[in-house]
């Protein structure tokens, strides 16, 4: 082996610390991608009002005077506001930051609301639920097979409008207004019937959602 | 044993594998709150940030520059408002990071019988959908602490209460600034859970008269 700066082991011991880092990164990121699978991730459907291209939501700064909504998911609360005026203030439900564990296959889902920046990228009415695996399988339920998919419609839980904020996350309705202001959710945030509906009228595609 | 080149070669290649090592194996912090509470954030306009507002007596969560949410407080002695800036010793618009925040007397937001129903229903485990309002709880800077105080009846002070009231004599003793500020309990339990250490801090004086 040649000889760098007198020892031989010099360049492949450097080399080989390099290659285990890439490894570990790598590693963590996909470790990273799996817990933070989306809840919501094979969707909710209905009419579908407006609808944002599918392209990266900007992330800005609303101007003086724009409306823009934030949830509070610690005090479990959503407010539509601008700067210096709050315009709605309305209790929610957030995610509970619950852990599932798909034993069969190792699928895992944390159920916790994304904070950030969003914006608002779909406003549907009367949205429906096509529920995903992880609503099956906390019920110790089998997901069912594509040949029977209308088995995941559920046409009700959803309320009467929904707000898409990206990555598969809604504020949507509940059929359990009594639960408003406690972390129920698996991830999407649930309005009671009035105020979702203000909410819905003041929304436009493109308002920012400030989660924290 | 080896030139001196070859050595830092090899120390640099530990070094970065160390690093990454405590990277890859951080992601899994948690402090009971779920994989948020450390308020990670995905994207935006810069991260969050606390303001303890004295010219309009509010303390303020911000991204970037965007307002999300206040809460006014009260209490706040002029005479030791401006000894307190002092100490806290940020220059304007720099930040200092939360260094501890330590509730010491709570009050649950829901009764256990209420809690074991919704957790029966939901099929959620009760401590995660369980919120304590903070009736008593200390942030702390490096230089500076506040004691934030809200008006929920909580029951008497225990022994960890007690032990840090001496730990923070001793603190006061050593040059730390301290003052109580007291908000309303809704506000309380927003500071308190969204105060996660290192959140950025920024202190707005009081309008010199």
């Amino acid at each position: 082996m040649k000889r760098i700066f007198g020892v031989p082991w010099a360049y492949p011991a450097a080399a080989l610390g390099i290659v285990v880092v890439l490894v570990l990164v790598l590693a963590n990121g996909a470790e990273n991608k799996l817990t933070s699978f989306s809840p919501i991730d094979q969707g909710i459907g209905g009419k579908t009002e407006e609808e944002s291209p599918r392209r990266p939501a900007a992330r800005r700064k609303p101007k003086p005077g724009e409306r823009y909504v934030v949830v509070d998911t610690h005090a479990n609360r959503v407010y539509l506001r601008t700067e210096d005026r709050i315009l709605l203030d309305a209790r929610c439900s957030t995610g509970s930051g619950d852990t599932l564990v798909d034993t069969a296959t190792g699928r895992v889902w944390v159920f916790n609301t994304p904070r950030g920046q969003f914006t608002v990228d779909s406003k549907m009415v009367e949205p429906w639920w096509r529920k995903p695996d992880w609503a099956f399988i906390e019920e110790g339920l089998p997901p069912p097979p594509p040949a029977k998919a209308h088995e995941r419609l559920d046409p009700e839980v959803m309320g009467d409008y929904a707000i898409g904020f990206g990555d598969g996350y809604f504020i949507h309705g509940t059929l359990y207004e009594r639960l408003l202001g406690v972390n129920v959710t698996h991830g999407c945030v649930r309005l009671g019937a009035k105020d979702l509906t203000e909410l819905y009228k003041q929304v436009q595609i493109g308002t920012s959602v400030y989660v924290f | 044993m080896c030139s001196s080149r070859a050595c830092g070669i090899i120390r640099l290649a530990g070094f970065a594998l160390v690093s990454c090592m405590l990277y890859a194996c951080g992601g899994g912090e948690s402090d009971g709150r779920g994989q948020n509470a450390s308020g990670a954030q995905k994207g935006g306009n810069g991260a969050l940030v606390l303001v303890v507002d004295f010219e309009r007596r509010q303390f303020e969560l911000v991204q970037g520059t965007v307002p999300l949410w206040s809460v006014p407080f009260f209490n706040a002695d002029s005479t030791e408002v401006n000894a307190w800036v002092e100490s806290f010793g940020s220059a304007k618009d720099q930040s200092v990071p939360l260094a501890e925040n330590i509730l010491l007397r709570s009050r649950n937001l829901l009764t256990d019988s209420v809690i074991a129903i919704v957790a029966d229903a939901s099929g959620f485990d009760a401590h995660l959908l369980q919120r304590r309002i903070p009736a008593r709880f200390i942030l702390r800077w490096e230089d500076a602490a506040l004691e934030v105080e809200s008006p929920v009846s909580a029951g008497g002070p225990g022994l960890r209460e007690l032990w840090h009231n001496a730990r923070s004599t001793a603190r006061r003793m050593f040059g730390e600034a301290q003052m109580t500020l007291v908000v309303d309990s809704l506000g309380a339990l927003t500071l308190q859970r969204a105060a996660v250490p290192p959140l950025a801090t920024r202190v707005r004086p009081p309008k010199k008269r």
